[in-house]
């Protein structure tokens, strides 16, 4: 991100200019899953940003998932104080 | 086609030294130019009484000179969605023609001028917006000039816009919104990138057309069809850049309500910060998964197992706490404090885990994510197994398996972001 900034004044202007943004849409589009979109192909950055939603609410809906199953595992198993502690911690 | 074009030519030459406008129809296969006094009443009516609407004179003009069924099918398709488009913003552009970019104004005199294929095309294409044309010999000529007239409004915007995938996407939808009735469009959207070329040429010719036109053009109707061309190619493709604008910031809103305590309005913060929540979901994800996948190790009965292991284990969870502690602002739990953090021992043990192994041999992008180290500058790959090592070659695929495998486990967790496994607990 400091690169990000320091190439900016570089241009000259803080302004924000498309290539940036490009750049940006295709760090993202590398973060999702390939699954998602064809890997490493150009992707039209509203598909990426789409795509992007989708897989919020998705990694979202899987947290939710995972805390009833943790807290499941939490409830029923007997594990240590300090093993119920971190799982405890996970599901805040 | 061109052999249609050149008797039209012929026959355009003695009646366009009158000097008056020149009105091209096609008359079955073949172009008869009338001087358009005789065209004139019925759509002057409309010219004066809608003030240089273009797109409602002509759609007016269409009823009264297609006589061919066919014609009226395909162009009235394509011209209402265009001028459903074109006809609100005819008011601005229209007062000066001059002004405006070249390609619409000359082309109303060239409807079958052969000099260059494409230049023609495109001529014949504008040129039977103003005028009428009847003649099913003229739809594959006019399918390819309307597509090139729609490839010059979209290459523009590519220019523009300067990002080749989005003059791509925002072509095909450009095409979409056209409304082709013709079968040729899917075969001509294809080649949208490539009319680069093809356009700078068509704008050499345009300017020599210019010339001709300003010549032979005094009517004021005939400069309202070229403005009205003109301003038509540029309304779709300031459409076409504005629908893509519109839905890039209708994502980055959505974007934006998704990723909490995102405050910022500006679309390069919004992308960032979607990177990083994204990353640290990933992780949380990950490390959901894990724990839940190490959970039913500590079962009673697992001892037996986890006993060369359990200090491993048991000090694989502190790390991954410990990871925890170290994860972004996003997280809204607080690490107790209670919790032991003995990351030295724990390496060691670690180690003789092939989920160490694996997960240190896996690049750590996020050493500079300032999540992981909101101390900035305390570094949480050596003391984190390399749970929290959520790089971009971790994907939904097997590659999971690599970071989670746990020998001897009858668990396997593996934690596909996007996927819910139920392990055989």
């Amino acid at each position: 991100m400091s690169s990000r900034r320091s190439r900016s004044r570089q241009s000259g202007s803080s302004r924000i200019t498309e290539e940036q943004i490009s750049e940006l849409v295709s760090k993202l589009q590398d973060l999702l899953p390939e699954a998602r979109l064809q890997s490493n192909a150009r992707v039209p950055s509203a598909r990426v940003l789409q795509e992007t939603c989708n897989y919020i609410r998705s990694l979202h809906q899987e947290v939710d998932d995972l805390s009833v199953r943790l807290s499941e595992l939490l409830e029923t198993s007997d594990m240590s104080s300090a093993q119920a502690a971190i799982i405890r911690s996970l599901l805040m | 086609m061109d052999g249609n074009a050149r008797p039209a030519a012929n026959q355009k030459k003695p009646v366009v030294t009158d000097g008056d406008l020149v009105e091209l129809l096609w008359h079955n296969g073949s172009v008869v130019a009338q001087p358009q006094a005789n065209q004139r009443p019925t759509p002057s009516d409309h010219l004066g009484s809608s003030g240089l609407t273009g797109g409602e004179e002509t759609a007016a003009w269409f009823p009264d000179t297609l006589d061919d069924a066919l014609e009226k099918d395909l162009y009235t398709q394509l011209w209402y969605s265009t001028i459903a488009d074109a006809a609100p913003h005819q008011g601005d552009t229209l007062p000066d023609p001059s002004s405006q970019p070249p390609p619409p104004p000359p082309e109303l005199a060239h409807p079958a001028r052969p000099a260059a294929g494409s230049s023609g095309v495109e001529s014949s294409w504008a040129g039977d917006i103003c005028s009428t044309f009847c003649g099913s010999n003229q739809v594959p000529m006019m399918l390819e000039g309307v597509n090139r007239g729609k490839d010059l409004a979209l290459q523009s915007e590519v220019a523009r816009g300067g990002g080749a995938h989005d003059g791509a996407g925002t072509s095909s939808s450009g095409g979409s919104g056209s409304n082709y009735g013709g079968s040729g469009m899917p075969s001509d959207s294809g080649h949208i990138q490539k009319t680069k070329g093809r356009c700078r040429d068509d704008s050499d010719s345009r300017s020599e057309d210019a010339e001709y036109e300003a010549t032979e053009e005094t009517k004021s109707s005939s400069r309202r069809c070229g403005t009205k061309r003109r301003t038509r190619a540029a309304e779709v493709h300031n459409l076409s850049e504005r629908r893509r604008r519109d839905r890039i910031n209708e994502k980055m809103r959505a974007l934006q309500e998704l990723i909490p305590h995102c405050n910022k309005t500006d679309k390069a913060s919004i992308l960032d910060e979607t990177i990083e929540y994204l990353k640290s979901l990933q992780m949380q994800v990950q490390i959901m998964w894990m724990t839940s996948g190490m959970a039913p190790m500590m079962f009673p009965g697992a001892h037996q197992f986890m006993s060369p292991m359990a200090l491993g284990m048991n000090s694989a969870c502190i790390p991954v706490a410990q990871g925890l502690n170290q994860m972004p602002r996003y997280m809204t739990h607080p690490l107790p404090n209670h919790i032991p953090l003995s990351p030295s021992p724990a390496m060691n043990p670690m180690n003789s885990l092939n989920v160490t192994n694996q997960m240190q041999n896996v690049h750590l992008r996020e050493a500079s994510n300032h999540f992981l180290h909101p101390d900035s500058g305390q570094t949480v790959v050596p003391q984190v197994p390399g749970a929290l090592v959520y790089g971009p070659e971790i994907s939904p695929s097997e590659q999971h398996n690599r970071t989670l495998e746990v020998p001897a486990s009858t668990v396997v967790p593996t934690s596909r972001a996007g996927q819910l496994h139920t392990y055989g607990v």
